[in-house]
């Protein structure tokens, strides 16, 4: 009696012999492999580009409190400085037109890209208003409250100094075509200097209520973010031991602060597209910027005498 | 076997990682105490060359058809192919293929289920082994019976009764308890016995 081996066997018995299989075997194999690797070559590849893709579209996609992807801590300043600088010209913008003293002037970026350079433009007349930030280092004396408010060695032809909340002194001059405010907070010199001949509707009381406004202060806090990104910041990064060698006259920074990009350089930024031709007669082109006007002052109601710490 | 110059670059290819000789002595002792060599491991075209046939004979038991025996034959070749530099230096590589075929015929069998349950009926009943004189009738019944067990028991039955595996063997390659092959497989005897009737030993009632 077979069992079911041998009946196996004889079922199977019959069957036709195999050609040799193993040639085809590797064949297919080596098929398969070129396969695999060209789908993980595709898809690296794919990858590669979706992660590039979407890192790009996330930089651009960046909202204006600096939150989008792409906005963290980085050292590498390549390819992020556009947009973040670009942020930080719309924060400013905005800024400056809700606290700017004088109705009906209309506030544009009209810098470079790393250039805090901004217009404050009316139908007649344009100023150019240049804000500069400077790190400074802890223990700097600058960096202390209740300084002295002194005035500068230049003619004034009106100042004013106030305490902010935290105790820094604010100071506000208005001269000879430039008007100007600074104050340190925060470890942040911030300035703002007006440009545009006499200034016949800044006088230094409005330009301390800009400088103590929240929303200016607001601003200045916010620097610290653009660190490296906007101009001129360079602060104790470029060794605050060293005195400045470059003169700007009456609107230098206070000394021991060290910036690689003079204000000066900043201030002979081009003035904007917009500013309207300049009246027969009136007002005073700068030497260095021939295509930007200045409508003369229509008074001089912010004079004040200078004041004394 | 002889092989083409190009089938032996081949095998130089896949056997990089161990040539004949590397069991000769072991890092770091010198050769006199060093193990004796092993006999060299079969490359694959001479095991394919060798083991191909029985490996047909068994998918053709598995599946009932040459044309798909065939082609589960080419696919466990080419797993084999594929895990060879293990498989090679393994006591038994047979093991391997045959794990290799009967994954294979399972697999096949699951996306094949509903065309095969469709030919399941029509198909007639199968006769008996007691009226197949003829090898070709034989045949035929013996596979038809077999065709009516679903694949898992008939799979346990092969392995079994034609490759003559342990209960164990069995429950290992096919990842089941030893109690279950031993049920399925009664249960499965049992309705081979009904098909074929009992004129064989495993079929007699003991």
């Amino acid at each position: 009696m077979p069992n079911l081996h041998e009946l196996f066997d004889a079922a199977t018995d019959g069957l036709p012999p195999l050609p040799d299989l193993a040639p085809g075997i590797r064949r297919i194999v080596r098929r398969r492999k070129i396969a695999t690797r060209s789908a993980g070559a595709a898809l690296s590849s794919a990858l590669v580009i979706g992660a590039g893709t979407i890192l790009v579209g996330g930089i651009h996609a960046s909202t204006p409190s600096g939150n989008g992807f792409g906005t963290g801590s980085s050292s590498s300043n390549t390819s992020r400085p556009i947009p973040l600088a670009k942020t930080f010209h719309e924060e400013a913008v905005s800024a400056l037109q809700q606290i700017w003293p004088i109705a009906g002037e209309h506030v544009n970026y009209v810098g470079k890209p790393d250039q805090t350079v901004y217009a404050a433009v009316t139908p007649t007349a344009s100023y150019r208003v240049v804000l500069a930030f400077y790190r400074l280092p802890a223990n700097d004396p600058q960096n202390q409250p209740h300084m002295a408010c002194a005035t500068d060695t230049g003619p004034q032809s009106g100042f004013a100094c106030s305490d902010l909340p935290d105790g820094h002194t604010v100071a506000a001059r208005v001269g000879q075509g430039t008007a100007q405010f600074d104050f340190t907070t925060g470890g942040v010199y911030s300035t703002l200097t007006v440009i545009g001949g006499p200034m016949a509707h800044i006088d230094a009381r409005k330009l301390l209520t800009m400088a103590k406004s929240p929303i200016f202060q607001q601003l200045s806090a916010d620097t610290h973010r653009y660190f490296g990104v906007i101009t001129p910041m360079p602060g104790a990064d470029f060794g605050s031991a060293a005195p400045s060698t470059t003169p700007s006259g009456g609107l230098n920074p206070p000394d021991g602060i060290i910036n690689k990009l003079s204000l000066s350089s900043a201030l002979a930024f081009p003035p904007p597209d917009t500013a309207t031709p300049t009246p027969a007669g009136t007002g005073a082109a700068y030497s260095d910027s021939p295509g930007a006007s200045v409508t003369p002052p229509r008074g001089s109601d912010s004079a004040q005498p200078p004041a004394t710490p | 076997m002889t092989r083409s110059p190009r089938q032996s670059s081949d095998i130089d290819e896949t056997d990089r990682s161990h040539r004949p000789g590397e069991h000769a002595t072991t890092a770091g002792l010198p050769a006199a105490v060093a193990e004796p060599p092993d006999p060299e491991p079969p490359d694959f075209e001479s095991y394919a060359a060798a083991r191909q046939h029985h490996l047909y004979r068994t998918a053709y038991l598995l599946c009932g058809d040459r044309d798909r025996a065939q082609d589960l034959v080419q696919t466990t070749l080419v797993a084999l192919l594929r895990s060879w530099r293990k498989a090679r230096l393994a006591e038994n590589p047979d093991a391997y293929a045959k794990k290799a075929l009967v994954r294979a015929f399972l697999t096949e069998q699951r996306k094949l289920r509903r065309s095969v349950t469709a030919h399941a009926i029509l198909r007639t009943e199968p006769g008996t082994t007691a009226a197949a004189a003829d090898p070709a009738e034989l045949r035929l019944v013996v596979l038809d019976a077999l065709r009516a067990l679903p694949a898992k028991p008939r799979t346990m039955v092969i392995l079994r009764y034609w490759e003559d595996l342990s209960v164990e063997e069995t429950a290992a390659l096919l990842g089941c308890s030893a109690g279950n092959v031993k049920s399925q497989c009664s249960r499965s005897l049992a309705k081979l016995r009904e098909l074929l009737g009992d004129r064989f030993t495993e079929l007699s009632e003991p």
